[in-house]
């Protein structure tokens, strides 16, 4: 089930509201198990019965590692039962999303030796293996009671706020509100104010941006794609995905506070990185901090005594990085150019060795660009799509600099890419500040009771969009 | 500092709590449609049958969900309203042409056009074979070949299309008349022809192309039908004012798309049909406007849910079987149409005693050529307006 759908906000939220918040609080971990159950299967069936198995599975790892690491003094026990535990999730990851790929590529260097599968992707299984592995983990660091009740472990790895797109929720941040956790109607109502803002992102902006996107990248003739329109629909899709993937993170976010939930957020303003290191210190945050946490400091992180192991380290997570979003080279070279930039980064110490405040600037400006060039990367077909496109934003395919689509929808989208843009700086918060020192702190208050107004406002031209019907795929879905 | 006891986000929760739990509730019979019209099989399943009902039934509540949500036509007409204020040229696959009207442009689809061609080929020489002849009338669409009118960057290929066609049809001499050759060679303007808010031409155009099909079907077919029945002055035209939201106007809503003039026309003369409508197991008697004309298309203004561009005859109907008593012509003629010609029929139907009209996207009971060997009429004529004209699927209906 999509957040941003109709069945979505007028039926499954106020059913689950309603019977959540009428019935006795020692029932609302399994009624929100079953919901969140019903939630997944909502999209496809039969894929719950995947999730099930994931649920159960860890949940037995869990006690075996808790089992082996409080009565036998041999690591080789926990060490063992970890391995097994990853290769179980790793391998159902496998099969479902990478085992056509792989064979793909096998068939392409031996000639078609091994058939294709007809397996499809479950939604979200990235997204629910790394939450059920965060939970074994996290028992065995001891940054989480094991739990007795597989229940409980069901609804941490189900939980419908988070479960398809993220934020990838660690079982340490919620591992405590799983037992006792209190809502309150303030949280609640932040909850609800997050939520409309992470829908309107979705539908508002990311939605229109992505026609544009989908306009350039559906591009056959890169003779005729201008540069000015090979430009917007890169900049169409650099906003698209972050205001679809930071939008659902929102949503996921205010959910969980409707239900006394409390997720980590996922987005910081990333296209205001200062370098690249910053961008992934603001871009999906949870990602980024499993990776470091779960693989990145396991290897030695940047603790390390020689600069080639550190170098091991930053590839063996970046690879992983690009993979974990998908099977295609697409992915994986967009991970690998990261690795190369946040090798450079942290062998030269730059930008920070900057003094000049242009110097920064400019790579600032080289860091954004970096980002879009990575976004068309990961948004092209396949690598080669991906360079021809490249080459017609520098003008190489023979292409005109400008045509009429790209004035069309410029002017057609002006509004909204505005928005877009302004929306990716922390202008909200500046404004308020702005206010404050102007107005004062007592008279900002004041200012804030029109505040709803806007908010429902911006809420029912988001459902509008809805009921139109618009493209409102999630990106991160497929991840 | 003083303190606020309710603060802003408690009356956004509020607010949001309300108007969820409202749509909520007005929702809510939507599921339970869902559920009557598909209930649960008594009959022992397997689990993989289950869930492959519970996919259906999943994937019926999300479509009807979205299609009949409350207070629909208001979103709607609040996101044109957005649109508009946006400066917004395209609104939901629907472009806004410079002068204001609604068209949703075609891509260009030559060889289908050349393959579909040769099929009104073959058709034309079987029905030749038969002793049956032939006529393929070429309705116009809606953006103009040689004044487009559409925003910088957009291309539409329904001329071109439709010239592609005509090719065909050329070179293999199959008659036709190409009706926006005799818009132009009237001096007529393009687009007054059409609603600004549909995809049809209006119901005045349409009483003018009856009028040209009946002169070609006296001149070129031996035909006798009274060209009376085609003059305007023998019919009383009714004018209902900003009446009309056509097929475009509703996906865009009326803020967004504005709204059209409808004029019915009504025989002035005394009419005496007989329509049989076979599909429906209906036999209809009585005056032009007891058999054809569907008065509550028009009798109130409703614009999401009438569509009084159908006040002759309703709706597109499989196939009618017309009788004129009122008038004696010498051939029996049947047409074979889409929605276009719709108000054709009606205006043809005053002038020749014996009528038949076929939709073959909703006549499905047999081929075009199995129907014709049957009832044998004496000439076809056959009209797709341009977006039907690029439907294989429909060509394989003809049974040649």
């Amino acid at each position: 089930m999509l957040f941003s759908s109709n069945i979505f906000i007028f039926a499954f939220l106020p059913i689950v509201l309603i019977i959540y918040y009428i019935i006795n609080p020692k029932f609302r971990n399994i009624f929100l198990l079953i919901a969140s159950l019903i939630f997944y299967a909502w999209g496809e069936p039969k894929f719950v019965f995947i999730m099930i198995m994931s649920i159960i599975a860890n949940y037995l790892f869990a006690l075996l590692i808790h089992y082996v690491k409080n009565r036998t003094k041999k690591k080789i026990y926990v060490r063992l039962s970890i391995a097994f535990m990853l290769i179980f999730n790793l391998t159902i990851m496998f099969i479902f999303k990478y085992l056509n790929f792989t064979l793909s590529n096998i068939n392409n260097v031996f000639g078609n030796i091994l058939p294709q599968s007809n397996i499809i992707l479950p939604i979200g299984i990235s997204f629910f293996t790394f939450q059920a592995i965060s939970y074994v983990m996290d028992v065995y660091r001891g940054n989480g009671e094991v739990q007795k009740n597989p229940l409980n472990v069901g609804l941490y790895i189900s939980l419908f706020p988070q479960l398809i797109a993220g934020p990838i929720v660690r079982y340490e941040t919620v591992a405590k509100e799983i037992g006792t956790r209190k809502e309150t109607f303030s949280e609640f109502s932040e909850g609800v104010q997050r939520f409309i803002i992470g829908l309107c992102k979705k539908i508002i902006i990311a939605n229109n941006m992505a026609i544009i996107a989908d306009k350039t990248f559906s591009t056959k003739a890169f003779g005729e794609l201008s540069v000015s329109f090979a430009w917007l629909g890169a900049l169409a899709y650099t906003f698209q995905i972050f205001f679809d993937f930071s939008g659902y993170s929102d949503m996921a976010i205010g959910l969980g506070k409707m239900f006394g939930f409390h997720f980590l957020e996922n987005f910081n303003y990333p296209y205001i990185s200062k370098s690249v290191s910053d961008f992934w210190r603001r871009w999906h945050i949870s990602l980024s901090t499993w990776f470091r946490d779960y693989v990145y400091i396991p290897l030695g992180g940047s603790r390390v005594n020689s600069k080639p192991k550190l170098v091991r380290n930053l590839f063996v997570v970046w690879i992983l990085t690009g993979v974990w979003h998908g099977a295609n080279w697409t992915f994986i070279v967009w991970g690998l150019m990261y690795f190369v930039l946040l090798a450079i980064e942290k062998l030269s110490g730059y930008p920070n060795k900057f003094k000049s405040p242009v110097a920064k600037g400019i790579y600032q400006l080289f860091t954004l660009l970096c980002i879009i060039g990575g976004w068309v990367i990961f948004r092209a077909p396949d690598l080669k799509y991906a360079i021809k496109y490249g080459m017609s934003m520098f003008g190489l395919n023979g292409n005109p600099f400008s045509d009429s689509q790209a004035t069309f929808y410029f002017n057609e989208y002006l509004v909204l890419l505005l928005a877009a843009l302004l929306f990716s700086f922390p202008v909200v918060r500046w404004i308020k500040q702005k206010l404050k020192n102007k107005f004062g702190e007592n008279m900002l208050h004041k200012l804030e009771y029109s505040v709803p107004v806007v908010y429902m406002a911006l809420f029912i031209l988001a459902i509008s969009y809805l009921i139109l019907g618009a493209h409102n795929p999630f990106i991160y879905f497929n991840f | 500092m003083r303190k606020y006891k309710i603060q802003p986000n408690y009356i956004l929760a509020i607010l949001f709590l309300a108007f969820v739990l409202y749509f909520f509730a007005n929702n809510l019979h939507i599921i339970e449609d869902v559920l009557i019209k598909n209930p649960q099989s008594t009959i022992e399943k397997s689990i993989a049958n289950k869930i492959d009902d519970a996919n259906i039934k999943i994937k019926a509540i999300n479509t009807a969900y979205s299609q009949n949500a409350h207070l629909k036509y208001s979103f709607i007409n609040l996101n044109g309203f957005a649109h508009l204020a946006m400066g917004q040229r395209t609104m939901n696959d629907v472009i806004k042409l410079k002068n204001g009207y609604l068209a949703t442009p075609r891509e260009k689809a030559t060889d289908l056009m050349q393959k579909n061609g040769e099929k009104t080929v073959k058709l034309y020489n079987d029905l030749k074979s038969k002793g049956i002849e032939f006529l393929w009338v070429q309705t116009p669409g809606k953006i103009c070949e040689y004044d487009k009118q559409l925003p910088e960057s957009f291309n539409d290929f329904s001329n071109e299309n439709i010239n592609s066609y005509l090719s065909v049809l050329k070179s293999n001499k199959v008659p036709y008349m190409d009706l926006r050759e005799e818009i132009r060679k009237d001096g007529l303007d393009y687009y007054s022809c059409f609603y600004k808010t549909d995809h049809h031409w209006t119901l005045d155009t349409a009483f003018y192309a009856a009028g040209k099909i009946t002169n070609v079907l006296n001149k070129n077919y031996r035909c006798n039908i009274d060209t009376y029945y085609f003059d305007k002055l023998n019919y009383l035209s009714i004018k209902y004012s900003d009446w009309f939201l056509g097929s475009l106007g509703k996906r865009v809503g009326n803020i967004y798309g504005s709204t059209d003039d409808v004029f019915v026309l009504l025989p002035n003369f005394s009419t005496n049909l007989t329509i049989s409508l076979p599909y429906e197991k209906k036999i209809l008697t009585g005056t032009f406007e007891d058999t054809i004309i569907h008065a509550n298309q028009v009798e109130t203004k409703e614009y999401f849910n009438l569509n009084p561009y159908a006040v002759y005859y309703g709706t597109d109907i499989p196939l009618t079987v017309q009788q004129n008593h009122n008038v004696s012509t010498n051939k029996k003629i049947l047409i074979v149409k889409d929605s276009f010609m719709l108000p054709v029929c009606a205006f043809l139907s005053l002038g020749v005693s014996e009528l038949d009209t076929m939709d073959l996207r909703k006549y499905t009971k047999e081929s075009l050529v199995a129907y014709v060997e049957r009832e044998h009429p004496d000439i076809v004529i056959f009209s797709l307006n341009p977006s039907i004209l690029i439907d294989d699927q429909y060509f394989k209906r003809l049974g040649v």
